[in-house]
């Protein structure tokens, strides 16, 4: 193979993570609801979420909400709820810190921190994040700013690493434009274009992109033809009755085909789905 | 009066000139560097480098162009060449 050939610039199909969140010739599906809102709503999101096969499951506990009458989220009580269910359930979870002052906390309750979109750019909370998962197993997804450029995006990745966070995860939730159709409107050059930058996993969240389930399936589908190293989607046990995102969350027959749709695009792509 | 025009813009013409020829010098060297770069391993994107460069464009220019301003003309010039090697790499 010739040096050109096996650039660090060419496609990557290997990049993994330390904590294996992210490992080589795998597609990495994360699902669950967008906000733990009690005991009874997540365990029953959380099983469908495993019964699907899937071992990282999402639950927001902050919210980041347009408006501050929006419900918020549990707060500690959802991290509760979130650590005690992943782990009777053997999930790990992803979840958002949004305060600096919740750091320990939620990593106390869950193996993945979010960082949304809105706080791509809180570069304080990034170098906080950084400092205190360096050497431990806990990961980073960080959203990138739906109106931030793939440099900003990638420049936000480096106050954690720099830091010594490791296990970071980029993820691509859509960006804003004209288009009304849609939510946001996912921008897929986008993985490509950071995956050819740099070896950090991409993974791509179609449900807050399109904002209507209907987009969802069809946009991981090309997620995974976009080079993309896995999804984080929206899942509900009852959509319908969702305090937060309903009308783009995947119901549970849903979320159990996904990985059979999913199969023949990873298999094209050298993948498997996990 | 129009002949110094004539002469002034022909000595910027020639300028520019000499600025395409080591514009591309500077991306065949980036080109190179590449290539050693892909067989290490490392990723194209180097922010840490790349603020060595810009602050070093600033710190030696001695004007009339503005410090500032330097620096984006440099950060487009970097951007645009590693563009080129993205695009490059794969479509070889």
């Amino acid at each position: 193979m010739s040096i050109s050939e096996k650039s660090a610039a060419g496609v990557k199909t290997n990049v993994s993570t330390k904590n294996g969140m992210i490992q080589p010739g795998s597609f990495r599906v994360v699902a669950g609801p967008c906000t733990v809102e009690s005991y009874d709503q997540f365990v029953a999101s959380a099983k469908a979420v495993k019964q699907a096969g899937y071992e990282y499951v999402r639950g927001g506990a902050f919210k980041p909400r347009t408006s501050p009458y929006s419900f918020q989220g549990l707060g500690e009580e959802g991290l509760k709820i979130l650590s005690e269910v992943s782990s009777e359930l053997g999930l790990k979870a992803v979840t958002e810190v949004m305060d600096a002052e919740d750091i320990e906390l939620v990593m106390e309750h869950a193996e993945i921190i979010q960082i949304g979109a809105r706080n791509m750019a809180n570069f304080s909370l990034l170098k906080r994040i950084g400092a205190a998962i360096a050497g431990t197993d806990h990961g980073v997804v960080l959203k990138r700013g739906f109106a931030s450029t793939v440099e900003e995006w990638l420049l936000a990745a480096e106050y954690i690493t720099k830091e010594g966070g490791e296990n970071v995860v980029l993820c691509e939730r859509g960006i804003r434009t004209f288009e009304t159709s849609t939510r946001f409107t996912l921008d897929l050059s986008a993985v490509i274009v950071a995956k050819r930058l740099t070896d950090l996993p991409v993974i791509v969240d179609p449900s807050h992109a399109a904002g209507r389930r209907d987009l969802v399936i069809p946009l991981s589908k090309a997620s995974v033809a976009a080079e993309a190293d896995g999804l984080i989607v929206e899942s509900h046990h009852e959509p319908q009755e969702a305090l937060c995102d309903a009308e783009q969350a995947l119901p549970v027959e849903g979320l159990m085909g996904l990985r059979e749709t999913l199969r023949p695009f990873a298999s094209a792509m050298g993948r498997e789905v996990l | 009066m129009d002949s110094r025009i004539e002469e002034l813009r022909r000595r910027v013409d020639e300028v520019d000139l000499e600025l395409i020829r080591i514009l591309n010098e500077r991306a065949r060297i980036v080109q190179e560097l590449v290539a050693i770069k892909g067989e290490a391993g490392m990723p194209l994107f180097d922010p840490r480098r790349e603020e060595e460069i810009l602050r070093r464009v600033a710190e030696r220019n001695e004007g009339p162009i503005y410090d500032t301003s330097m620096r984006e003309i440099f950060e487009l010039i970097l951007h645009r060449i590693r563009d080129l090697e993205v695009q490059r790499e794969e479509f070889r």
